[in-house]
């Protein structure tokens, strides 16, 4: 196995760990990018100049896509739960099992280094594509599948043909996009990128707050007396910023 | 012609909608005219006629590919206008196109790794037709649910076959590795579809996705998939390389578990998305026993059942979506008496049920016993076919409350007979105010259409079935390393030293 093809493998692994472990959204969508234009050069014969570039633009533009759609929003990647280093030791473990099995009862028609770093990206991907939490780290595992995948491909049955790269190019960015609207549609419906269990509510303030104390209590047997409509409508349902407004537009009645 | 022409058209036109999604008016014409457009070039492909790309085919047109997109392409046109009568999604008519652009690409090229990353690719694009306005945060959850078994499902199958190609490739391989690499591309099959025990993402996507992209996002692309899969497999692998049957037993007890509770569920559900989205997956059910199915008969049959698929699929669930919009409600016991109330309807769903199930005479019916006998015999196939004649339970349930007492909600909507409008204002406004006045009856009239298509490719009209026995693509003597159909293919054995 070629040093360069081995350094190539493991940098693709190094940047996908990050892509999964960092929390700046920024960070992790450079792991990303250096996993997913890294991974086109593990391969025997290496790609065309041009087919190694239309994927790494296809990744940039994916990755620029999905920042767009977080930017100017208090949206970051949740990170590995569970820290780096575990992901780090599947990822090595993976990589390791990959690299003996290259071929996997059939003769590899390419290096041993382009298996393994598809086990090893293909662990790290499995845990936020099946855990995954929120929207970005969903994405980021689906693409790092693709890459993985990708990688087992070209360990298994040799360099990709220049279309085969060119349609790889199209899925990044077909998976990044998804990503990028799935982002953009869920900061708007829910101000979070979080899709699977709690979610933060849209509701700022409670929505029965009890603005003048408890209510008096009733005596024991005796119904209460039914509560009279609300004179300013569903002003309970506002939000903070909707209601700091409304004050600020209505005259001062304490004034006069 | 060649099918780059298809493509390209398809491809240009979807942008073009895109680009014209803004604005209402012109993104309609743009959709509707491309998607006309899209249909007359798929017509006009030719079997082998090829593009070339130095010394190798790269795009290869070929009968059955031609049938498949003119009959999604018609489909597609025909449902984008009963989505313009009904619930119109703005950004349908670019999904369609671009899901048109990637089906035929996919079906033209004779590497089949890049057929299937292309179908991905196309796939997950495609799957953003679910999101329409006002967007919930389960829409989101249901569409990157669907991307997540997308993208793994085409792990599975690139994988596979990059492992498939590898043995062709060298000598010495282990038969086995056939037997599992083509085992792993059904499942991916299965999985795309949606079948037992993959279908929780189905009634995610059925809630989120608007009725006219149900087809786009659960039938087209999966159906493509499998095409793709028959291609490669040939149904020829099963019998001869998976020791001691076991895959094909995997497969068929999938397939069998797909058509008895995929017709459990559909008849269950009070939600007539819902038992669209099951009925889908029960119709599944026999394209993992047409993947199943040995020899050349088996693939004939599946590519024959995959057309009647996709027709009949699109049909049902314009069906529901005129159904839901007319009636305003989509409940099925809020729906009592739909069918005396708009007898239009009722015509359609028994048509819709003939297409499905057939009769003898029909090619749906012989294609379900052909993809029966060619698995097994006996029991299993007797629990096979009422498995598949199952698919009367919810057909009949729908029939039941169509015939009962009108609902309030189904006696206050409108009927079939059409109103003519006022003529107080120029010609224009007279045809828009009767495309107003009349949107139901145009719908149903479009149902109608939709259904006679449907019966007439499940009766084996319109040259479905020669382009099913064609030779595409994937399986022609030129396809390179998985061309395994051929009389000179010997499947490696082990040998003796191991």
């Amino acid at each position: 196995m070629s040093p360069f093809q081995l350094g190539a493998a493991l940098v693709a692994l190094a940047g996908a760990l990050v892509a999964l472990s960092a929390r700046d959204i920024r960070l992790a969508l450079g792991g990303l990018l250096v996993a997913m234009a890294v991974a086109a050069l593990v391969a025997d014969p290496i790609p065309s100049p041009l087919a190694v570039a239309v994927r790494l633009v296809a990744a940039g533009l994916g990755a620029e896509l999905v920042l767009i759609a977080v930017r100017d929003r208090p949206a970051d990647a949740s990170g590995s739960p569970i820290g780096p280093l575990s992901p780090l030791l599947a990822g090595a473990a993976a990589f390791v099992v990959g690299y003996a099995t290259s071929g996997v009862g059939s003769p590899a028609a390419g290096p041993p280094a382009a298996t393994a770093a598809g086990f090893g990206l293909a662990a790290l991907a499995i845990g936020p594509l099946v855990y995954g939490r929120d929207v970005v780290r969903v994405g980021l595992g689906m693409a790092l599948l693709v890459t993985a995948i990708e990688l087992v491909r070209a360990g298994l049955a040799g360099t990709p043909t220049a279309v085969e790269q060119l349609a790889t190019a199209g899925l990044s960015l077909a998976v990044l996009g998804l990503t990028a609207v799935l982002a953009s549609a869920a900061l708007a419906a829910n101000h979070s990128l979080a899709i699977e269990g709690e979610g933060q509510r849209t509701t700022l303030f409670e929505a029965h707050p009890v603005a003048a104390g408890a209510p008096p209590s009733t005596p024991r047997g005796q119904r209460r007396p039914a509560a009279a409509p609300r004179p300013d409508g569903a002003a309970h349902q506002l939000t903070l910023e909707e209601r700091l407004r409304r004050s600020a537009s209505e005259p001062d009645d304490s004034a006069g | 012609m060649s099918p780059l022409p298809f493509i390209v058209i398809s491809l240009a036109a979807a942008a073009a909608s895109l680009v014209a999604g803004r604005r209402a008016g012109p993104a309609t014409v743009v959709g509707l005219a491309g998607l006309l457009l899209t249909t007359l070039a798929a017509g006009l492909i030719s079997p082998g006629q090829s593009v070339r790309l130095g010394s190798s085919d790269l795009l290869v047109g070929s009968a059955y590919a031609r049938q498949f997109l003119v009959l999604a392409g018609a489909t597609g046109l025909i449902t984008c206008l009963i989505g313009l009568a009904t619930t119109w999604p703005a950004g349908l008519p670019a999904a369609m196109l671009a899901g048109l652009g990637g089906i035929g690409l996919a079906l033209s090229v004779t590497d089949p790794l890049v057929a299937v990353v292309v179908l991905l690719a196309t796939a997950v694009a495609i799957s953003l037709a679910a999101l329409s306005a006002p967007i919930t945060i389960a829409d989101v959850r249901a569409v990157s649910r669907s991307a997540r078994l997308i993208v793994l499902a085409g792990a599975l199958a690139v994988a596979s076959l990059a492992w498939v190609a590898a043995s062709l490739g060298g000598i010495g391989a282990d038969p086995g590795a056939f037997g599992l690499a083509d085992l792993a591309i059904v499942v991916a099959t299965a999985v795309r579809f949606g079948t037992i025990p993959f279908h929780r993402s189905v009634a995610g996507l059925t809630n989120s996705a608007p009725g006219p992209a149900v087809p786009l996002v659960l039938v087209w692309g999966p159906a493509a998939l499998a095409v793709v899969a028959v291609g490669v497999t040939n149904g020829a692998v099963y019998p001869l390389l998976v020791p001691s049957g076991i895959g094909q037993l995997v497969i068929v007890i999938l397939a069998t578990a797909t058509l008895v509770l995929g017709a459990v569920g559909a008849w269950l559900q009070d939600d007539l998305e819902h038992v669209v989205g099951y009925s889908i997956i029960q119709d599944a059910g026999f394209v993992l026993l047409g993947l199943a199915a040995a020899g050349a008969d088996g693939g004939a049959a599946s590519r024959s059942w995959l057309l009647i698929l996709v027709v009949v699929k699109t049909a049902f669930a314009a069906w529901a979506t005129v159904v839901a919009v007319r009636f305003r409600t989509a409940r099925l016991p809020e729906l009592g008496g739909w069918a005396r109330r708009s007898p239009l309807l009722g015509i359609a769903l028994a048509g819709i049920a003939l297409a499905t199930i057939g009769a003898p005479g029909l090619l749906a019916w012989q294609v379900r016993w052909s993809l029966v006998d060619g698995v097994t015999g006996g029991l299993p196939a007797l629990i096979l076919v009422l498995g598949g004649l199952a698919s009367l339970l919810y057909y009949g349930r729908i029939a039941l409350v169509g015939l009962g007492r009108q609902s309030l909600l189904v006696a206050a909507a409108t009927g079939d007979r059409p109103v003519s409008p006022a003529r107080t204002g120029p010609t224009g406004q007279t045809i828009r105010s009767a495309w107003e006045a009349n949107r139901a009856p145009i719908a149903s009239g479009l149902v109608l259409v939709l259904v006679v298509l449907s019966l007439l490719v499940a009766a084996g009209g319109l040259g479905g079935p020669e382009a099913a026995r064609a030779v595409g693509p994937l399986a022609a003597p030129s396809a390179g390393p998985l061309d395994i159909s051929g009389p000179s293919f010997v499947p490696p054995q082990a040998s003796p030293s191991g």
